[in-house]
């Protein structure tokens, strides 16, 4: 499947070794990396650039390819931060639930989007809430806190765990769902350019992603 | 013995009366810049003052001038938004450094450094036996004297020691001269300094210092390659006391893998890349594939490569690939898992090809079951869709000649066997191709099977290659008959060859050998080099 | 435009001892010799402090005490001597003034100053020392630190403006010794002649033998030889020589009231110059030998005829007088005369036949008995008459660190980018070197002509393939 099929662009953004690419790989592939849980001393699997996946997602009346970018959380990608979520619709924020610096990147790049990002929701996502489950002591993020924030800029708080996959698949199709309710977004992209929609179109491949 | 001799035609003369790129594997239009590293960086060291040269910025922007009339990439966007981010982070940063900025630094440090190394460190790295017993440490750190890299132990415990480093080399550079090297027994201690940074390589392995320095040069490429030099210059020119590891976190493996290939992969050492044995008739397919349909503007490079070898590579019209900035990109693909797992699209700066700014790169392996990556570089930080179908094309022709097939079935042995070639007294070979910037080896067998025999077998070539390129005394031919082997060394205009005979071997066996091999490897040369040089 | 190469010259020299002045503030006091003296004490300090520091620098990844640090412009060689006392020897990197597109710049010629060589330099400038003065911790024993700094300045302030940088090379690694072979019968002569001395003078604990520059007989420790050979061939016989040039030697009969006036040409190099002048015993050294064992003084008197010299070690605690020096003249004096005149007729005939062309070149050492061999350097004295190329003589110094890092035995057969085969042999702890000038010989060929020449010089010696 050509990955230029995309109804909608999801990006995620957030501090390097804040769960990204776990978070995809568990929506995408439906695994995770367990010998090496979220992060090591020196992280041989941090996400270099970004990279793209689809997936198809059902919500009921229809079905939507999703193009989900994974970013790099490193500060160098900072400046070209653009490349990744021009045009994106919804923008996964994360932040590592253990990691209180975290949530600090995780406001930046919620400024960062307002400010150049207009159509894109804000989906703000605490990760790794297997760790806080299993010893509270190590939540350095509080869950009202967020929720506070996000009611400030309009956004809606999600805690997941990539370890377990709670919240993952609702989170997305959460998103999806936002997206196709919105008539705004549908007229616009069939204005746009109909090769890149097939929200109407019977889908005979059930299920396809790139990589 | 005699009639052996009338057959023989000893090195030195054989091959003089052929025409340049005539010998095995050569040819005149090659597409990786023909150059030897050893001489590149000499030359550099001494023209010093010319940054210019070192940094021949511009390549890319002159790309997107002659390529699109619309939508320059708005770079100087980027590097302004890197800056104002530098600026905000100041503040945190004003005190946290080990030394002082005012450039003086050696002349209050140096008196006091015996005591320092050994009061302050209780707890550091220095003290553990098997960080000490490392053989080659690589520290990279700024020219403050913050630590930035350490190949082993954490950059944060080793403060005191690299703050030393920084001393001693400031403290030489007072006096309007640079440090170079410190020998102690089996150990060099080698001192790169680059604009804004410093590099040093600890070493007790068989590299000469040349060697190490050249080493530390593909580093700091590999900093480039992630940061670009511009990015750099501006950061520091900013704030001198700057803590780069910020913006390097996720590309210590890069630093490790390339450090780690380095130490047995002889394509750094010679400034060559090897080749994917394939019949030359997949590898034309292969390249047709791609001229056909990622005949993109803006696309500069298209490059398919495994296990660390070559197996084609298309270019834009006018540009070339240098050796060093192809082991970068082998170098990137061998260290990121992630690209297995997801089509990538990541920024990569050439520092040989423009050391100013960044391709882009779309990263995506060929199959699911092949070690084949294919990576498609252009100027344009938009592109991503466009190559992705170019990508899903290339591969859909490619598996429909069983190109992909004949890829991985070349896969399945890392190169070929010695006992391939036929002459039973040869060991062990490399062979470079000076034109084409390629070479070719067999596999280590036995008695090289081992890993410390390996490392052995790695330091000889070493020592060879290190006597024949001397600076000062190059030389065409050596033969060294040593304790466990003898071996031949032999450049001409054309080629480099390092050969391995057992110790017993004669000489004129040893020649009579050589000239084999050499028939044997034009008899290959079409599958073990590329010789033509599409482009889009 | 390439102008001439400057030559490699000497920056600075010094000695240091980091346990004398420990504290901050007294830096000064670590200082036992800078040379040049024209220095403030600032930078004394400051180099002296860089030099602690790189050895402390790399203690840190080895146990191995450093040996040289390389910059682009200089090359620092050090040597702990003894335990704390460093020495440092600092040279200049030789340049030539290059243009580039019209642009001049400096090129520097790191490669032409070699590490061996110049390390050897620098323990050769210790041992001499210790061999004039002893062990510096024994000085400071004996007195203190006063007195070591005098001593080192006394010998060092004459001694380096001595040393031919510029014409270091492979020869000062071997720092060997060139010895003449001699018949049976007359090498037994020699050496019942010294048996016969030291019999009759119970002071004389040890003596050696030379003929010119070459050494006959010695019954001295190798390493004493090694450096009294390099002291007597340097330092004392050129000057001597070009007083001898002078006037012709006079047969010494000029013996008044001495009743037998015997003929012959012996007289003293260092002694007494005159024998019928008993007010002037000369000058005649003190040395230190087998210093690392017994450690024994003696006075070091050294007496020649014609071609030959005989050194004489007599015990420091016999005061040299006037009667010594008599009978000694009278035994010695006839003796060594006949058998100067003896020997030179050997050695006319044997040097001889070696006019021929030769298309080769070489060096030969052996580690065992220290004997050196040249036929690249002119002559034996450490001067500029090489008759090969800078570059190729340096070739000979690489091969030489190569085969001493990496094997007992080994071959090393090397084609230079001017066309010149270089071969290096180590075998049985003998090294050889040989540079064939023939541009159109093979691997083989110059295989074959090693053979032959081997065969022809040296047949004993290697084991050929």
């Amino acid at each position: 499947m050509g990955a230029s099929r995309v109804d909608m662009k999801v990006v995620l953004l957030g501090k390097e070794y804040g769960g990204k690419t776990s978070l995809v790989e568990r929506y995408l592939h439906d695994r995770f990396a367990g010998d090496t849980p979220y992060q090591n001393v020196r992280n041989y699997n941090a996400t270099i650039g970004a990279a793209f996946g689809a997936k198809k997602v059902d919500i009921g009346d229809k079905v939507l390819t999703l193009g989900v970018w994974d970013t790099a959380g490193s500060e160098r990608y900072e400046a070209m931060s653009r490349i990744y979520y021009r045009g994106a619709k919804a923008a996964i924020v994360c932040y590592d639930l253990t990691d209180r610096t975290s949530f600090e990147r995780a406001r930046f790049w919620v400024n960062e989007l307002m400010k150049n990002e207009e159509g894109c929701k804000i989906y703000l996502c605490g990760t790794k809430k297997d760790l806080v489950i299993s010893d509270k002591r190590t939540r350095e993020v509080d869950y009202h806190m967020t929720t506070d924030y996000a009611e400030e800029i309009h956004a809606e708080v999600h805690e997941t765990s990539s370890k377990t996959g709670e919240n993952i698949f609702e989170l997305f199709t959460k998103i999806a769902k936002d997206f196709a309710s919105n008539p705004e977004n549908i007229k616009k992209e069939r204005d746009k350019d109909k090769e890149t929609l097939d929200l109407y179109e019977d889908n005979k491949k059930k299920f396809g992603c790139c990589g | 013995m005699a009639s052996e001799n009338e057959t023989v035609e000893p090195p030195g003369d054989e091959f003089k009366t052929l025409d340049e790129g005539n010998e095995p594997g050569g040819r005149r239009d090659g597409f990786l810049v023909a150059s030897d590293s050893f001489e590149d960086f000499a030359r550099l060291e001494e023209a010093k003052s010319s940054i210019k040269d070192r940094h021949p910025s511009g390549t890319i922007n002159k790309i997107v001038r002659e390529g699109s009339c619309e939508d320059p990439p708005d770079k100087q966007d980027e590097i302004e938004s890197v800056s104002s981010g530098i600026a905000s982070m100041a503040t945190e940063e004003q005190n946290d450094s080990a030394f002082s900025d005012n450039g003086n630094v050696a002349e209050q440090v140096a008196p006091t450094l015996s005591a320092s190394i050994h009061e302050e460190e209780e707890l550091d790295e220095v003290h553990k036996p098997e960080w000490k017993g490392q053989k080659k440490h690589v520290f990279i750190l700024s020219e403050a004297g913050k630590p930035i890299y350490s190949r082993y132990g954490a950059e944060d415990k080793l403060v005191t020691i690299m703050g030393v480093m920084q001393a001693l080399v400031s403290f030489v550079q007072d006096s309007k001269d640079s440090m170079r090297c410190i020998i102690s027994g089996k150990h060099k201690f080698v001192f790169l300094t680059r604009d804004h940074l410093l590099l040093v390589a600890v070493s007790c392995t068989s590299s000469s210092t040349p060697q190490l320095l050249l080493q530390l040069n593909y580093v700091y490429n590999q900093v480039l390659s992630v940061l670009t030099y511009s990015h750099i210059n501006k950061i520091f020119k900013q704030r001198h006391n700057y803590d780069l590891r910020r913006l390097l976190t996720g590309a210590e493996k890069f630093f490790d893998s390339l450090l780690n290939l380095m130490d047995h992969e002889p394509g750094f050492l010679l400034s060559a890349v090897r080749c994917l044995p394939l019949p030359s008739a997949v590898r034309d397919v292969v390249a047709q594939s791609i001229v056909q349909h990622a005949k993109v503007k803006d696309l500069v490079f298209a490059i398919l490569i495994a296990n660390n070898q070559l197996i084609t590579l298309v270019r834009m019209k006018k540009y070339f690939l240098h050796p060093a900035d192809l082991h970068l990109i082998f170098n990137l693909v061998s260290a990121s898992e992630s690209f297995k797992t997801a089509e990538s699209w990541t920024p990569i700066c050439l520092p040989k090809f423009d050391s100013g700014g960044y391709l882009h790169a779309h990263v995506s392996y060929l199959d699911d079951n092949c070690a084949a990556c294919l990576l498609l570089l252009t100027v344009d930080r938009d592109m991503f869709f466009t190559l992705s179908e170019c990508k899903s094309k290339i591969v859909e022709r490619l598996h429909r000649y069983n190109c992909i097939e004949a890829i991985r079935e070349a896969l399945t042995k890392y190169t070929y066997s010695i006992s391939q070639v036929g002459i039973p007294d040869l060991r062990h070979f490399m062979y470079k191709s000076r034109s084409t910037a390629q070479f070719t080896s067999p596999e280590l067998e036995s008695p090289y099977h081992t890993a410390s025999e390996q490392e052995r077998i790695f330091g000889l070539y070493q020592y060879l290659h290190h006597r024949m390129h001397s600076t000062s005394r190059p030389l065409k031919i050596l033969f060294h008959v040593g304790s466990y082997e003898t071996l031949l060394g032999w450049v001409t205009s054309g080629f480099e060859l390092y050969a391995v005979f057992g110790p017993l071997v004669t000489k004129p066996t040893a020649i009579n050998s050589i000239n084999k091999l050499l028939k044997w490897i034009k008899k290959e040369e079409d599958r073990l080099f590329i010789l033509n040089s599409p482009t889009f | 435009m390439t102008s001439t190469k400057s030559p490699v010259s000497l920056a600075n020299f010094f000695i240091f001892n980091p346990t004398l002045g420990p504290r901050e503030g007294e830096e000064h006091k670590k200082i036992l010799l800078y040379y040049p003296t024209d220095v403030d004490i600032d930078t004394k300090i400051k180099n002296i402090g860089l030099c602690e520091a790189i050895v402390n620098f790399t203690s840190t990844f080895t146990d191995a005490p450093c040996e040289v640090m390389h910059t682009q412009k200089r090359r620092q060689v050090f040597y702990q001597a003894e335990k704390n006392f460093w020495i440092v020897m600092t040279v200049t990197i030789p340049i030539s003034h290059k243009t580039k597109d019209g642009v001049p710049y400096i090129e520097y010629h790191e490669d032409d100053v070699q590490d061996s060589v110049f390390q050897a330099v620098l323990k050769q400038a210790y041992k001499m020392f210790r061999f004039f003065m002893g062990p510096f911790s024994d000085i400071m024993d004996r007195g203190n630190v006063q007195s070591l700094i005098q001593r080192l300045e006394h010998f060092y302030y004459r001694y380096l403006p001595t040393l031919k940088l510029d014409n270091s090379d492979i020869l000062d690694v071997f720092n060997g010794i060139h010895f003449l072979p001699l018949d049976k019968h007359t090498y037994l002569r020699i050496q019942s002649f010294t048996n016969l001395l030291e019999a009759t003078f119970s002071q004389i604990k040890y003596t050696a033998f030379l003929y010119n520059d070459q050494l006959v007989w010695s019954g001295l420790e190798q390493d004493d030889m090694r450096t009294m050979y390099k002291y007597l061939t340097t330092s004392l016989f050129p000057p001597f020589l070009e007083q001898e040039l002078q006037g012709s030697p006079v047969a010494n009969n000029d013996r008044r009231g001495s009743s037998v006036a015997t003929l012959h040409y012996g007289r003293y190099i260092n002694g007494p110059p005159n024998m019928s002048d008993s007010s002037n015993l000369g000058k005649v050294p003190r040395v230190y030998i087998n210093t690392e064992s017994t450690c024994e003084e003696c006075h070091l008197v050294v007496y020649r005829a014609l071609s030959a010299t005989v050194c004489l070690l007599v015990d420091a605690s016999y005061p040299l007088q006037f009667d010594f020096y008599r009978s000694i003249d009278g035994l010695v004096g006839p003796k060594l005369s006949v058998l100067a005149s003896d020997i030179s007729e050997q050695y006319v005939k044997r040097s001889t036949p070696s006019t021929g062309e030769v298309q080769f070149k070489y060096i030969y050492f052996n580690h065992m008995n220290l004997a050196q061999k040249t036929t690249v350097h002119t002559d034996s004295k450490k001067s500029s008459n090489v008759n090969i190329p800078a570059d190729i003589l340096r070739l000979l110094s690489d091969i030489n660190s190569d085969l001493s890092r990496n094997v007992d035995e080994g071959e090393t057969i090397v084609k230079s980018i001017t066309d010149c085969w270089v071969v290096g042999k180590k075998s049985d702890q003998r090294e050889f070197y040989v540079v064939i000038n023939q541009k159109n010989a093979n691997l083989i060929e110059i295989n074959e002509e090693v053979k032959r020449l081997c065969a022809t010089n040296f047949n004993n010696i290697f084991f050929l393939d």
